[in-house]
């Protein structure tokens, strides 16, 4: 049952990375790079997403309102970015390189993770509706 | 009830009453026929995010946010960005008052003008059919994605227009086709959109686009001219909802059942037209002296309260501060990017945008800007043909003679295929913005529209509302400036440069 509730979250946060992995490779990246973008993008923003959902569907997070999920990923978008921004370097140097302005790097992503939240929320509740709307009819 | 405006008399179209039988209270607004008073439906319980706000967004998040704003911070510096502040938080302002008489009606701000004085409603009608008709907003999304796919734009902005058509025609309910359409679109370009800034872009670049918002006053000496200054007019005009859009919004939301637009059937699809119900004479009002009746009324008020600040402006900002973000960043790398905008077209300016941001962050980038490009003129063109046969359909319905025989779906259908054919005979053999000789007084005629509804606004609640729920001061003297606002500026530019908006 969570995995389910875990499923609009955490198919929001994969799209973002595949649709950044999948500009990659319309325009002549190569595959492994475009794939690694999927990953190390679309992989921590889909862990998160996916918790996030199940933290709304449990109650822990109240449903229908904007500040929590905000405030969700006001931590969660930059820490994702992080990541992204890690295991890039890592790749490509073979070392743990961390932005130059680590500070300036979370704090921009921060205010940025305003955006997401409000994207995130809006496709979120969408599928999830879809989502309650398929399994009250098969219940049936 | 308490009002003395709203007064119980026997409907004038309603059957001879029997002995004792109780008279329908009514709410008289203007010449037309008055209201019968219904229940208010319950506001939704919680904070929502899906609503008719989404035909609002995808219609106002357009060239105004991808284009000329950003570049006009590569003219002009970010600090030019406190007009766009102002325009699209007037656009808000506009939106939450286009919302009350519609929420509180179930009418369109068409029939609320027609209540004041049928001509004006007249002059929107014939604005929509002069401004509206012209498939010039089409070709940047196609030469977009001819950039990305090779295809021919004609070819595929043709195969839209057909495509639009039958999609519409099939849908059993024609808003709630389109309310899931654009939703995933609009989220997808949100979410991408966020990617991208995150990506691209920098604290300092975020700094100055929005501390450029609260320079209060400036304008630099060179914004002052008969180059530029027609410009930043059509730039304001363009922030957030543009032209009739804002007026077109009152029909969605009716359709989307909020507030007294629960008492309204749905537009149908012409393939379901058959199953319409019929379509009442005009709206309904609630009892505004009944306390439960106005707590259900604050809950709405809130409920489009959280729609027009979140989804209407938080989004609209959000995809301006990041597109003017990626502007700051490919001006940065590649610095010809500016002479490239200030010299070129619309559709070379793009291009050149595009080709800036590939040498910034490399293709990618530059196919993500036209990719953006594409899908921003797919959601204004699918809001835009169902938005412009919507409103003139309501019109014709109420108020041409003999028009209610063919049902408002038919009607809907009749301007839409009517638009689609003569979209693509103009596509293929006309002038895609219209005739040169008449562009000014097109860009005119929408600016001046929107002017004239801020107008028709304050007379529409201020005057066919009762007055429970009218404006406050603050709201009428905001939308009242508006109103100076957009026709000040039009005129200015006119008088003082001899040109109208560019």
């Amino acid at each position: 049952m969570e995995t389910v509730r875990a499923v609009p979250g955490a198919a929001v946060g994969l799209a973002a990375g595949v649709v950044a992995g999948g500009l990659a490779a319309l325009v002549g990246q190569p595959l492994p790079w475009a794939a690694l973008t999927v990953l190390a993008l679309g992989v921590p923003l889909a862990v998160l997403g996916g918790g996030l959902g199940v933290l709304l569907a449990s109650g822990r997070l109240s449903r229908g309102r904007f500040a929590p999920v905000a405030l969700f990923w006001l931590a969660g978008f930059p820490l994702a970015r992080l990541v992204h921004e890690l295991t890039v370097g890592l790749v490509l140097t073979g070392q743990v390189r961390f932005p130059p302005d680590l500070a300036g790097f979370l704090a921009y992503q921060g205010i940025v993770s305003l955006g997401w939240a409000i994207g995130f929320l809006w496709l979120h509740e969408r599928i999830a509706l879809r989502l309650r709307v398929r399994a009250a009819t098969t219940s049936r | 009830m308490d009002d003395p405006n709203l007064v119980a008399r026997a409907e004038v179209a309603s059957p001879p009453r029997k002995a004792g039988e109780r008279e329908e209270r009514v709410w008289p607004a203007g010449r037309l026929e008055a209201m019968p008073i219904r229940k208010l439906p319950d506001a939704p319980p919680s904070i929502h995010l899906l609503g008719p706000t989404v035909f609002l967004v995808a219609l106002g998040v357009g060239m105004g946010e991808a284009y000329m704003w950003p570049r006009l911070v590569l003219l002009f510096g970010p600090d030019i960005r406190w007009l766009f502040l102002i325009g699209v938080t007037l656009q808000a302002v506009v939106m939450l008052e286009m919302a009350r008489y519609a929420m509180a009606t179930g009418e369109s701000i068409f029939f609320g003008a027609a209540r004041v004085f049928k001509p004006i409603m007249w002059f929107f009608f014939v604005v929509a059919m002069a401004v509206y008709i012209w498939p010039g907003h089409l070709s940047a999304g196609a030469a977009a994605l001819e950039r990305i796919t090779g295809i021919p734009w004609a070819v595929s902005a043709c195969v839209g227009l057909v495509l639009v058509g039958v999609l519409f025609s099939l849908a059993k309910v024609i808003y709630n086709l389109l309310e899931n359409l654009l939703s995933i679109l609009i989220g997808v370009l949100v979410v991408s959109t966020a990617v991208v800034a995150a990506m691209v872009g920098t604290w300092q670049d975020l700094v100055t686009t929005v501390t450029g918002m609260f320079q209060f006053g400036y304008l630099p000496a060179e914004a002052m001219s008969a180059t530029w200054f027609p410009v930043i007019v059509g730039s304001i005009a363009f922030a957030g909802p543009s032209g009739m859009q804002q007026m077109w919004y009152t029909l969605h939301l009716r359709d989307s059942g909020a507030g007294m637009g629960a008492h309204i059937p749905k537009v149908r699809g012409l393939r379901h037209a058959g199953e319409e119900e019929e379509m009442p004479s005009r709206g309904f009002m609630f009892d505004t002296s009944d306390p439960a009746e106005m707590a259900k009324w604050k809950g709405w008020r809130r409920w489009v309260t959280f729609d027009a600040l979140l989804l209407f402006w938080g989004i609209t900002m959000l995809v301006t501060v990041s597109f003017t973000v990626l502007a700051q960043a490919a001006n940065r790398e590649s610095p010809d990017v500016k002479a490239l905008i200030e010299a070129g077209e619309r559709e070379a300016a793009l291009n050149g945008m595009s080709d800036a941001f590939a040498s910034a962050g490399g293709p990618v980038l530059g196919a993500v800007f036209l990719g953006f490009i594409a899908l921003i003129g797919l959601n204004a063109t699918l809001g835009l043909f169902d938005s412009f046969s919507r409103g003139q359909a309501d019109m014709a319905y109420h108020f041409v003679r003999g028009a209610k025989r063919f049902g408002m779906s038919h009607l809907y259908a009749g301007f839409l295929w009517g638009v689609i054919t003569f979209g693509i005979v103009i596509l293929l053999w006309g002038p895609a913005d219209g005739p040169g000789a008449i562009l000014d007084v097109l860009a005119f005629l929408s600016t001046f529209a929107m002017g004239a509804y801020c107008v028709v606004l304050l007379l529409v609640n201020n005057r066919m509302l009762p007055k429970p729920i009218r404006p406050r001061l603050v709201t009428n003297v905001i939308i009242g400036l508006g109103a100076v606002f957009y026709l000040g500026m039009l005129f200015y530019s006119l008088v003082r440069f001899g040109v109208v908006v560019d």
